[in-house]
């Protein structure tokens, strides 16, 4: 209220007291007397009033008091317009906690809160027909005595940022994939929140496709070898100098597919999450001069030089390391011309330990730098017959990277060369 | 479980809290088993039943770490009423869980046998999986009444096992019947009849797990009782 507002209201009910008082004293003849009795009639009318507006407050002003109407009526208003407005708060409030609800008990994937003690806090209805836990019944219960797979408390009490488990579900015939994010409530507690997906049709598809990978390469193994076998006999036998010619390439043409499949077969392998990685101590120098050896055999001249600065060992997995160097040590001496230069190296820096092949070799094109890794892809769809080649190495390398934790950085530049650096975080260099 | 949280001492709470998911960890142990066994059966997985034969130790030691912690509880806090219900329903209840782990072991076992030496099929398959899932089912649900004390879902569970036991019932005549007309088939039927008696004895511990569940939360033992209406 304003000042000039409380002024006028004051000598408002002042007038009114002084004119009653005045009208009762001359009908009583007592001024004093009279002003006693109206001040005090006064005073009871306002705790009337009082007490009037605590009773309808107390019941949520459903019943109406006694200053609706008359002086106090911009009080009363005052209180109805501020009831409103939180009312209407409310049930904004109400409105968004329930579409929330409806919201959570929509999506098909579970989820639960847990607290700290792994106590369930709140789970949504999904939650009931994926993993049985009830919302009804089971909160407060300890999240590990309703999901009792061996497996998921393992992963409660070992989860990690951004990994998740695939459990199957024998009972219900399902996989399901469970994944846990760890929060902060208001008050700072911390809490973890489950999410669990039904990935059965997924885990399937991905099962077959590995297994069709695997079936399909070694049944493919075995005709080709009787292929190489009559071929070879029939270039060594025959007296015919053409037929000798086609035979030796049918040897040679085999060859190229056995090592296609055999390179098929190590990538489903590298890929196969259950394979476990050895942590090795790799001697890099020597890997790479192991590599070499087998190159100097060969006709085609490449020069190629060493440049090791770093003489820690590396741990990781010894025979993904040599594939990976194989590999592109290949893939240089087969894009290089007779007579270029191929710069191989080991360093280490603050951050990183590096392994690098840069040949001098034709390049790659900008716009297939980001797809080179890709499985069977070719920046010229009609090079790889003269180059051979799987198209399967620099993806080889770069799942084996992926799965050491190590990254591949490619650059090149078109009749300038291409560099392929290989960058393990330093904490995987053995400390002497 | 409700009755559990209701002591004057938290300390007291916490131990019976302890003890009750230590059992509960122990069950989920071996309901992995008995998954991981069946599994090994019908997949011919050699693997998956060595895997099994090597988690029965883990349930062994669970079983003496709670048998401690019970004694422990009773000689210190001496419950009465739902607590010593509670805890003597939870010694009982381990043993019948270890019980189970030694069935699964068992039927890992058998399973690795009959893959050495003779040639199982898809008839012999279908036997014992009907059964399997019966029991599985009957070994979660039983866990899951001890877990929220629910004395109606241990009732159903309870009254189940009548359907594991005319399963077994018809597979050993069965049984009989294909050993009778084929004697060189003995040494296979049988092995698949002990996997069948394994499967049947963990439904029986399963039902015994479930008459502990009533007997803590209403104090009622219908272990041996025929009248079970009402």
């Amino acid at each position: 209220m304003r000042l000039t507002n409380l002024i006028f209201f004051l000598l408002g009910q002042l007038l009114l007291v002084i004119i009653a008082t005045f009208l009762l004293g001359t009908l009583l003849g007592g001024f004093y007397h009279s002003a006693l009795i109206i001040i005090s009639a006064y005073l009871i009318l306002m705790l009337i009033y009082v007490f009037s507006l605590k009773e309808s407050l107390q019941h949520g002003f459903k019943i109406k008091w006694l200053g609706t109407r008359g002086f106090l009526s911009e009080v009363n208003s005052s209180i109805e317009a501020l009831s409103k407005s939180r009312w209407r708060y409310r049930k904004r409030f109400a409105q968004l906690i329930k579409e929330v609800n409806a919201l959570a008990s929509a999506i098909p994937d579970a989820g639960i809160i847990i607290d700290e003690f792994n106590n369930i806090e709140w789970c949504n209805r999904s939650s009931l027909t994926l993993l049985g836990v009830d919302q009804d019944r089971d909160i407060g219960q300890k999240v590990g005595n309703i999901i009792r797979f061996p497996a998921f408390n393992h992963y409660l009490k070992n989860h990690k940022m951004d990994n998740f488990i695939d459990i199957e579900d024998s009972n219900n015939k399902r996989f399901l994939r469970f994944r846990i994010v760890e929060y902060h409530d208001h008050s700072s507690r911390t809490k973890k929140f489950i999410s669990v997906r039904d990935v059965t049709a997924q885990s399937k598809l991905n099962q077959i496709r590995k297994d069709f990978i695997a079936n399909a390469s070694h049944e493919l193994k075995t005709p080709l070898t009787t292929i190489k076998g009559y071929s070879e006999i029939i270039n060594e036998d025959s007296k015919e100098q053409e037929l000798a010619n086609f035979a030796n390439q049918i040897t040679l043409q085999a060859d190229r597919m056995n090592k296609i499949i055999e390179d098929l077969l190590s990538l489903s392998k590298i890929e196969n999450s259950d394979m476990e990685l050895n942590d090795d101590l790799i001697d890099v120098g020597s890997i790479i001069n192991q590599v070499l050896e087998s190159y100097e055999s060969l006709n085609k001249k490449i020069n190629f030089k060493l440049s090791i600065e770093c003489d820690k060992k590396l741990i990781s997995d010894e025979s993904l390391f040599y594939s990976i160097v194989e590999n592109l040590i290949s893939n240089a001496h087969r894009y290089t011309d007779e007579g270029g230069d191929v710069l191989i190296s080991w360093s280490a820096d603050a951050e990183y330990a590096t392994f690098t092949v840069q040949d001098t070799g034709i390049g790659i094109p900008q716009e297939s730098i980001e797809r080179i890794t890709e499985r069977f892809y070719r920046v010229d769809k009609g090079r790889n017959a003269k180059t051979g080649g799987t198209g399967l190495g620099l993806s080889i390398v770069k799942h084996a990277l992926d799965r050491m934790g190590a990254e591949l950085i490619i650059e090149s530049e078109l009749q300038v060369g291409s560099s392929f650096s290989c960058r393990f975080p330093n904490k995987r260099l053995a400390k002497d | 479980m409700k009755e559990f949280n209701k002591h004057t001492s938290r300390k007291f709470n916490e131990e019976l809290e302890s003890v009750r998911n230590s059992v509960l960890k122990m069950g989920g142990l071996v309901e992995e088993m008995l998954t991981q066994a069946l599994h090994g059966f019908f997949q011919g997985d050699s693997q998956a039943c060595t895997n099994v034969i090597a988690m029965d130790d883990h349930v062994n030691d669970l079983e003496l770490e709670i048998d401690d912690e019970c004694r422990r509880i009773l000689a210190t806090r001496a419950p009465a009423a739902i607590d010593l219900r509670l805890i003597m329903a939870i010694i009982k209840t381990i043993t019948d869980i270890e019980r189970m782990g030694d069935e699964a072991e068992k039927i890992a076992r058998l399973s690795i046998n009959l893959l050495e030496s003779s040639e199982i099929n898809k008839a012999d398959h279908l036997e014992i999986q009907a059964m399997g899932e019966l029991v599985q089912t009957m070994t979660k649900k039983s866990l899951d009444a001890f877990a929220r004390f629910d004395s109606e879902l241990a009732l159903s569970t309870f009254r189940s096992d009548e359907m594991v036991d005319s399963q077994y019932k018809t597979l050993s005549r069965s049984s009989i019947t294909h050993m009778m007309e084929d004697p060189r088939s003995i040494t296979k039927r049988l092995n698949i009849m002990w996997i069948a008696r394994a499967l049947e004895r963990i439904g029986d511990h399963s039902k015994n797990i479930c008459e502990y569940v009533i007997y803590t939360e209403k104090g009622l033992d219908i272990r041996h009782a025929e009248d079970l209406e009402g």
